[in-house]
């Protein structure tokens, strides 16, 4: 909690975020959230502490709305989540908060309701952002191998949805103490009466985020966990129909040289063919179900991400006083 | 991106031809046995004739020359329907079902799999459509999109090809079967046309005929259309050689007979923009069973009274 009452949101720590060497690009830059993915060819571990973990929603924004103060002087319209800012500034008397998606009008649909639960909600048009390093993901990946290093045999490679390594997920400490999250530099105060937290967009437009984070090849996320969770059931679908009117009719075939009577010579080339057809139809049901295996923990990443960010947003609202 | 294959044929009902081979057999057998008739008829006469003119003792023996030189015209002529008729039922018959199966396979699996497929893979295009999600990891997935909808189309032109490694095959051994009963159908209206035919004084003239016709019928059926020289082996040799063709045994998208990987490692920059066709049906499928043996009555002149002469050195006048 800021002394102006804004919630403050961390990222997860030793995930990615405001390493020892981003210190300084936060100095010059709005703070923002940058998304590592393990699954880029240099994998996390290269990334000086693994995937990062993406601000599921504009940070500042948890917490109890009717603490806060006007920060953004934009009066009483509500709280205006910052994409990338990491701290997000909260309105008077918001009773619903702006969400700061690639249009920053969709709205984190479940904050209206849920502040201080960190929730992206289920609601429709649900969105966050969150920037990522522009050449850091890599798709979706084998969520059994979502490890950062290691290559997945197959599937997409997530884009890092923030899981943190089991290992390295760090109690939020109050920035400025001996370990876990480094300290926070926060710029100086460009925001009338506020805290010093700049606030790169008040309302709540992703693109403006994208834009201060642009020199870094920082580029901003949207995506709907509903939306990705449907791609994964869409994909499942497309499993299970492949199998069921393709795979398995391909595979039920099972022909002799006598099926083809006095044009034997046809036999060998046709069941070659078939043989490979057997195959890939089993490789491409297979490789579906891993797709849609992918996006689902893709979605579940998120989700968990951002439970992991509400939980040390609160630990942060307890300990207090990130310095400004 | 779009690909297609001409697919073989239609996919109309394709039934077993035996029962039309055995109608032209039936026809056939009843042309000859016509021929025999009118012939045996027409030697009443002739026998008659060979008694009138050789006296004496060798009037039973002229008769018996005669009669006994058209009896082997006309079990020349059955042989020669009996070879053919043996050639069917145990050389080509038993592959009645052949065509009807192979293309049962066609219509059944390999259209409705291919059916099957074209909603997923449009399913897929669309998806590559869908802008609910942004960012690195969207970019990276809609990457691979491209790559599945293109191993999908890939695979579509495969199961065509499928389709026509039993499609074609199908219509040929069906070809064979249509050829047979086009030639004995075509035997048995000749053989019935000689079995009408006034001989005048040429005895067993038309069994002779049929037994000519019918002959030349057997050298066809054994020499080519059970064989596919000069009838349908060219057609088969082309089928064959499209179905190991690199454009079929070298895919472009499958490669390495792996459906590809949803991976980073994934190379999206090399997908096929061709719309060659992996297998054309081949031209000369069409024009099997059409074809069939050039028959004609031959030159035989039948058996003359003249034929029933005695032939001892002693000599009869």
């Amino acid at each position: 909690m800021t002394a102006f009452g804004h919630e403050e949101r961390v990222q997860e720590s030793g995930v990615v975020g405001h390493s020892y060497d981003t210190d300084d690009r936060l100095e010059d830059l709005d703070i923002y959230e940058a998304l590592v993915n393990p699954h880029d060819g240099q994998g996390g571990a290269q990334r000086k502490g693994g995937g990062g973990a993406p601000a599921m929603m504009p940070m500042g924004n948890t917490g109890s709305a009717s603490k806060a103060s006007g920060f953004s002087g934009t009066g009483g319209a509500g709280v205006s989540g910052v994409s990338g800012a990491g701290y997000g500034s909260a309105g008077l008397g918001a009773d619903a908060l702006s969400g700061v998606g690639g249009t920053g009008s969709a709205g984190l649909g479940g904050l209206s309701s849920g502040l201080g639960t960190g929730g992206l909600g289920s609601g429709a048009g649900s969105s966050w952002t969150y920037p990522s390093y522009g050449t850091g993901a890599a798709g979706l990946p084998d969520p059994t191998l979502d490890q950062p290093g290691t290559t997945p045999t197959g599937g997409f490679t997530v884009p890092s949805v923030g899981t943190p390594p089991t290992t390295t997920v760090p109690t939020p400490t109050v920035p400025g103490t001996a370990s876990g999250i480094p300290p926070i530099k926060v710029p100086s105060a460009s925001s009338p009466g506020a805290s010093g937290i700049t606030v790169p967009s008040a309302g709540g437009a992703g693109g403006a985020a994208s834009a201060n984070t642009a020199g870094l090849g920082v580029r901003t996320v949207q995506a709907s966990l509903e939306m990705l969770h449907k791609e994964a059931q869409h994909w499942d679908e497309t499993a299970r129909d492949f199998t069921a009117n393709v795979a398995n009719p391909v595979g039920n075939q099972s022909p002799s040289s006598v099926d083809f009577g006095m044009m034997t010579d046809a036999f060998s080339p046709y069941n070659d063919l078939l043989n490979r057809l057997k195959k890939w139809s089993t490789d491409a049901g297979a490789e579906f179900s891993a797709i849609s295996d992918a996006l689902q923990s893709a979605s579940g990443g998120y989700k968990d991400t951002e439970d992991t960010n509400t939980a040390a947003s609160t630990q942060v609202q307890t300990h207090s006083s990130i310095p400004v | 991106m779009t690909t297609t294959t001409q697919t073989p044929m239609t996919s109309a009902a394709m039934q077993s031809l035996d029962p039309d081979a055995v109608r032209a057999l039936t026809s056939l057998k009843a042309a000859c046995k016509a021929c025999e008739d009118a012939d045996n008829s027409q030697a009443k006469k002739g026998a008659e004739e060979a008694g009138d003119k050789y006296d004496g003792a060798c009037q039973d023996d002229a008769k018996r020359r005669f009669l006994a030189q058209g009896k082997a015209i006309v079990d020349d002529m059955w042989a020669t329907f009996n070879t053919l008729q043996d050639g069917y039922q145990s050389s080509l018959r038993p592959h009645e079902n052949v065509g009807p199966r192979l293309h049962q396979v066609y219509t059944d699996t390999w259209v409705v799999v291919g059916q099957k497929i074209a909603p997923i893979a449009s399913d897929v295009q669309t998806r590559g459509q869908q802008d609910h999600w942004t960012g690195a990891g969207a970019d990276d997935y809609m990457k691979q999109l491209p790559v599945q909808l293109a191993a999908l189309n890939e695979f579509s032109q495969y199961v065509a090809v499928a389709g026509a490694g039993v499609e074609t095959p199908a219509q040929l051994q069906q070809a064979v079967f249509t050829a047979f009963v086009t030639m004995a159908g075509g035997a048995a209206q000749k053989v019935q046309g000689y079995a009408g035919t006034d001989t005048s004084d040429h005895y067993f003239q038309r069994c002779a005929w049929a037994a000519n016709t019918l002959s030349q019928c057997v050298d066809w059926f054994t020499n080519n259309l059970m064989t596919g020289t000069g009838t349908w082996q060219g057609a088969l040799d082309d089928h064959i050689q499209q179905m190991t063709s690199t454009s079929v045994t070298n895919a472009a998208v499958l490669t390495g007979d792996s459906w590809p990987k949803a991976t980073k490692t994934t190379d999206t920059s090399k997908l096929p923009t061709g719309t060659d066709p992996k297998y054309t049906v081949p031209s000369a499928v069409g024009s099997v069973g059409t074809e069939g043996p050039i028959t004609d009555r031959g030159d035989s002149s039948g058996v003359s009274v003249d034929d029933a002469a005695p032939q001892s050195p002693g000599g009869y006048a």
